[in-house]
């Protein structure tokens, strides 16, 4: 299938995404959208695949106009997406999960896609067991079931890991040969060079340039798509504790929820000027421990959090049988607190609410103050906003960039930070980086819980979680080693 | 043609006049009290046993405090109705909390478990004869008239102070805006450290406290005696003006003097007509369905800024 | 005793199956004790004018449906509040009730008919019959078929089902429906069983499956065991003024409620 969209325009109320957008997509080849948070790819995605009605322009299948009024006329004309979080119900079983929506199937046709997408994994066993790699292979199944003429992956590689990345990349091949035309959304330029036939560099809303891969290096696609940036320092620098030295100590932490992985007797600690890393896939039990320690658990948690002073001095002991909640922690404690969570839409946000009331929740009345204060923050995001606006409103990137802000603003002296790399290009997670590496010199503690690369060399404490148990840990490293490269 | 003509005269007439502002009194007051809810992101659908209790509980009490100076009586008694009436309510958010019960559920179950036990005092202990209700209050307790001959009387006046208030509260306070906010989204509250307990249990409390503020003011303004009806229909449409008053406390007095307006019309074109008194809830009910529907929401926004048309998300 | 207790119970099941696939979709049909006690006297209307029970339970289900399914594609296309809707629709069917008494009755209490007079034991048998066939059927079709799977995660996964291009608005309108059905089919039984019709015949029993059904979680064991509870409560209400009866009516009106909120406030914590 040969799909154009021409002369796409699509414009909120508030911004305009895409304006004079034309492109093509050869059939049968594979073709990366490439771009910053906020470029539009998403958006491209969403008109194609008829979640999104563009205020103008018209799309057209093999020279043929068409027009989509809903997913399920894309659908109808053979076009499937898989979601960055693929949409899938996880109380159904795997099998169920993919017959959905499918009228009629082949079994035999399933069993061999099953059978190569999603080797040794029961059908018939639940979703939610299963992790975000299974997640993503059975949207996958779901959709080659259909025999897709267009499909288009969003990025595809955040749920696996090298080799199933690999596995899958190297298969696209064979799905493309065999009659679909293959769209991927990424900001991997890797990936991009390395599998597609086709490049298209989306920023602010417009294909700035399209390429064969052959014709770039990475160093010139990097430096076309990624302007310095001006480095945000969120705060001057100063001594944020002084003389003292405090250690954030976790003891014998565990959970059973019921929906959830478990985790059992955590033991580490974070330190005063120290990045503690915890990494692990979510399934390892890393989202049972981020709900544990930001005290958003509506389970059962055993174990301690204390929080001592110059290695003695008991200053606050958090028992978590008894129940911990964001409240005690931010305001009972004792010590400033930033949070970020990996839900970014719906926990450290919601698309409901004005970006006032986002930025201050505590007191969002509007007041000349607040209009005042909500601004500054807004500008030091580098976003043209305003603050009566919905969050709805803003990007990923952006509402990223934005509860950072808000995050970062009171200097917290502990910073809890879930997946913080998520969604973010490459320059302004390399930025991040380098602020909490400048956050934790300055006296912070910072605990960063990743299922992504995140980069070690800025990490003092490393601990790996494996099926709820922490399996190695690497700790104290020295600073020698810190900061003089950040990897990306 | 000359049922229509109703809807005139209820305006021209001051008897009637004077009726619509009375009802569309107590609906302000017991729509506040369902904003509350809906602020905080519930439903609060017992507001009939609520407001019903808060009536009892005053006509009672002042039939016991008779011989008190009114100030003092009428306050506690207004107090106690506040107080009974609002645990009503706070006991959902209690249940809510700690179990994770449905609020608009138990809210409702709640006031159907508190109406029969209520009618069964009226009917057995605190009967005025023969009559399904309370002894009359005395008549130093009774709230005076302000626009005779109807029942129009100083809680109208009760009802624009107290409006002002909760609309400043919301719009000004800091607790205001963190209700919103919990409103809007409870996972975002609860992430932000606001203290969602007391914002639950607080709106609970104070919706359940202004449906019995509601009925202590029906008694001391408009019936002087708590019978066994009075209530009825009167938490449903507390729910219809805040709707059409899209939750916001300054618009209560136009929605409710406009559903008053509707409802003391229907009612006198079915005694007109010899219809009984069904239509008018029939009428209720066709209200609060239209209600439901955004367009009524949607006119009383402001328009949108640029009238281009805009991108639709699915 | 057991028997009876079984043939009391069948209007409450029938009616919790029905909150069961409104509980799925997402809205609650808050609809359901009204429509209970409207659909109860269109069984006891149409079976005194056309002398047939069948006609009567045949009507009365294809009516309250049918309204149901006209209310709730009004509700779906203008994107009302199902919340608000489901709540007036509560109120329509209870003042249509009192309304059409009067207008065909000229009463508005309590209806008797010489056509409409049964003998309790023989509507055991078909009462239990029923109520078993169509629970069985529910059962299956939620648990065994593809459609069956959309009703079961339309209210919890809508996003999903879209992006499959399955109208979620179909199924949601569907759920209501069916909850329409079932609710209508419990409201036929009631006044067969006194041979008469009463005023607020339902008696909460719409409220009471709303419960059951919020309290069993989706979980079949959890729903039987609620069910039970409250047609017990539900059985020994009706008849507790014959075994005690110095306990004033208006605590054997609120005790049903009373129950609920007491098994609500001893169950273990939703998670």
């Amino acid at each position: 299938m040969n799909l154009q969209l021409k002369n796409i325009k699509v414009r909120f109320s508030h911004k305009t995404v895409l304006e004079n957008f034309d492109i093509f997509f050869q059939e049968n080849k594979i073709h990366a959208l490439l771009g910053e948070n906020g470029a539009g790819k998403s958006t491209t995605a969403n008109i194609i695949t008829g979640n999104l009605i563009p205020t103008f322009g018209q799309i057209y299948i093999d020279g043929k106009k068409v027009k989509f009024n809903s997913p399920k006329d894309a659908i109808n004309h053979d076009i499937c997406y898989v979601q960055q979080r693929p949409l899938l119900a996880d109380d159904l079983t795997i099998k169920e999960n993919i017959l959905l929506g499918n009228k009629k199937v082949d079994k035999s046709e399933l069993s061999k896609l099953a059978d190569f997408w999603l080797k040794n994994i029961k059908l018939s066993s639940i979703q939610r067991n299963h992790g975000g790699d299974i997640k993503f292979f059975t949207a996958l199944v779901a959709t080659l079931l259909k025999k897709p003429k267009l499909l288009i992956l969003d990025e595809p590689s955040a749920l696996l890991d090298a080799s199933q990345r690999e596995f899958l990349y190297t298969n696209l091949k064979s799905i493309c040969e065999q009659g679909t035309t293959i769209i991927i959304i990424t900001h991997n330029m890797e990936e991009a060079l390395n599998y597609c036939d086709y490049i298209y560099l989306l920023k602010h809303g417009k294909i700035e340039k399209q390429f064969p891969p052959k014709v770039i290096t990475k160093q010139e696609l990097s430096d076309f798509l990624f302007e310095k940036q001006k480095v945000q320092r969120y705060f001057p620098k100063s001594n944020v504790l002084l003389n003292k030295i405090f250690t954030l100590k976790f003891e014998n932490v565990s959970a059973r929820p019921s929906n959830q992985s478990a985790i059992f007797n955590l033991d580490f600690h974070v330190k005063q000027k120290e990045i503690t890393l915890i990494k692990g896939t979510p399934e390892s039990g890393l989202t049972t421990l981020e709900n544990v320690i930001t005290g958003m658990a509506n389970f059962n948690c055993k174990g301690n959090i204390q929080l001592t002073q110059n290695h003695y001095l008991n200053l606050f002991t958090w028992n978590l049988k008894k129940g911990i909640t964001p409240y005690i922690i931010r305001r009972k404690s004792g010590i400033r607190v930033g949070i970020i969570p990996s839900n970014k839409t719906f926990r450290a946000s919601n698309p409901n609410l004005s970006i006032l009331q986002m930025l201050l929740p505590n007191n969002s009345t509007k007041s000349k103050k607040h209009w005042e204060e909500a601004e500054k923050l807004i500008n030091k995001s580098n976003i043209n906003i305003s603050p009566d606006e919905k969050s709805k409103s803003l990007s990923g990137g952006m509402l990223q960039r934005l509860i950072l802000t808000r995050e970062l603003e009171s200097i917290p002296q502990l910073l809890i930070c879930a997946e913080p790399l998520q969604g973010l290009d490459s320059a302004t997670a390399k930025s991040f980086c380098e602020e909490l590496r400048h956050f934790a010199d300055n006296g912070a503690m910072i605990i960063v819980l990743s299922s992504s690369d995140f980069p070690q060399d800025i990490c003092n404490n490393i601990y790996e979680l494996e099926g709820g148990y922490i399996k190695s840990s690497t700790e104290n490293i020295t600073s020698d080693s810190i900061y003089n490269d950040i990897a990306l | 043609m000359e049922n229509l003509s109703f809807f005139l005269t209820t305006l021209t007439t001051p008897y009637y006049l004077g009726s619509m502002l009375n009802t569309a009194t107590l609906f302000v007051i017991a729509s506040l009290g369902a904003i509350f809810c809906t602020k905080s992101g519930e439903l609060n659908l017992g507001g009939e046993g609520q407001i019903y209790l808060g009536g009892f509980i005053t006509a009672i009490l002042l039939n016991a405090f008779s011989t008190l100076p009114a100030f003092f009586a009428i306050l506690f008694s207004f107090l106690a109705a506040m107080f009974f009436s609002g645990f009503l309510t706070l006991l959902s958010a209690i249940l809510k909390k700690s179990k994770n019960t449905s609020f608009l559920l138990t809210s409702f179950i709640i006031s159907a478990a508190i109406i029969p036990i209520i009618d069964g005092f009226i009917a057995n202990r605190f009967n005025e004869g023969t009559l399904l209700a309370t002894p009359f209050i005395n008549e130093r307790f009774r709230f005076p008239i302000i626009f005779p001959p109807s029942s129009l009387n100083v809680s109208f006046f009760i009802a624009i102070v107290l409006m002002i208030l909760i609309y400043l509260f919301f719009s000004k306070t800091k607790f205001g805006s963190q209700i919103e906010v919990y409103g809007i989204s409870p996972e975002f509250a609860i992430y932000s450290g606001l203290n969602i307990t007391k914002i639950s249990f607080v709106s609970a409390f104070m919706s359940g406290a202004l449906h019995g503020l509601t009925g202590a003011l029906a008694i001391c303004g408009t019936y002087y005696t708590c019978h066994t009806s009075f209530a009825v229909g009167l938490g449903w449409n507390a729910l219809s003006v805040a709707m059409i008053a899209s939750n916001n406390p300054i618009l209560t007095f136009p929605a409710a003097i406009f559903l008053a307006w509707i409802l003391t019309s229907a009612e006198r074109i079915s005694m007109f007509n010899n219809a009984n008194y069904d239509i008018s809830s029939l009428i209720q009910a066709i209200i609060l369905f239209i209600i439901s529907i955004p367009f009524v929401a949607n006119a009383l926004k402001k328009k949108d800024k640029n009238p281009d048309v805009n991108a639709k998300i699915i | 005793m057991i028997l009876d207790i079984f043939t009391h119970s069948c209007p409450l099941i029938l009616a919790s199956t029905g909150a069961l696939f409104s509980e799925l979709s997402g809205l609650l049909a808050l609809f359901l004790d009204g429509l209970i006690s409207f659909a109860a006297f269109l069984c006891f209307l149409f079976t005194t004018k056309t002398s047939s029970v069948t006609l009567g339970f045949i009507l009365s289900t294809l009516i309250c449906t049918f309204l149901v399914f006209i209310l709730s594609f009004i509700i779906k296309k203008t994107k009302a509040n199902p919340f608000i809707a489901s709540i007036a629709m509560n109120l329509l069917f209870s003042s249509l009730v009192s309304l059409f008494s009067n207008i065909f009755f000229n009463t508005r209490g309590v209806l008797f008919d010489s056509n409409f007079v049964f003998i309790p034991k023989t509507l055991s048998f078909p009462t239990i019959s029923i109520t078993t066939v169509l629970v069985v059927a529910s059962l299956l079709f939620l648990n065994f078929t593809q459609k069956g799977t959309y009703f079961k995660i339309v209210g919890s996964n809508p996003d999903v089902l879209t992006a499959r291009g399955i109208n979620v608005s179909n199924y949601e309108i569907a759920a209501w429906c069916i909850a329409a059905f079932f609710g209508a089919m419990a409201g036929c039984f009631l006044p067969l069983r006194i041979s008469s019709f009463v005023p607020n015949i339902s008696s909460g029993r719409g409220w009471m499956a709303l419960a059951i059904v919020f309290f069993g979680r989706k979980k079949i064991l959890r729903i039987a065991f609620a069910v039970i509870i409250f047609c017990g409560t539900d059985y020994f209400a009706t008849y507790i003024q014959n075994y005690i009866p110095t306990i004033p009516s208006s605590f054997v009106l609120a005790l049903p409620y009373l129950v609920i909120i007491l098994l609500m406030a001893l169950d273990k914590k939703k998670n």
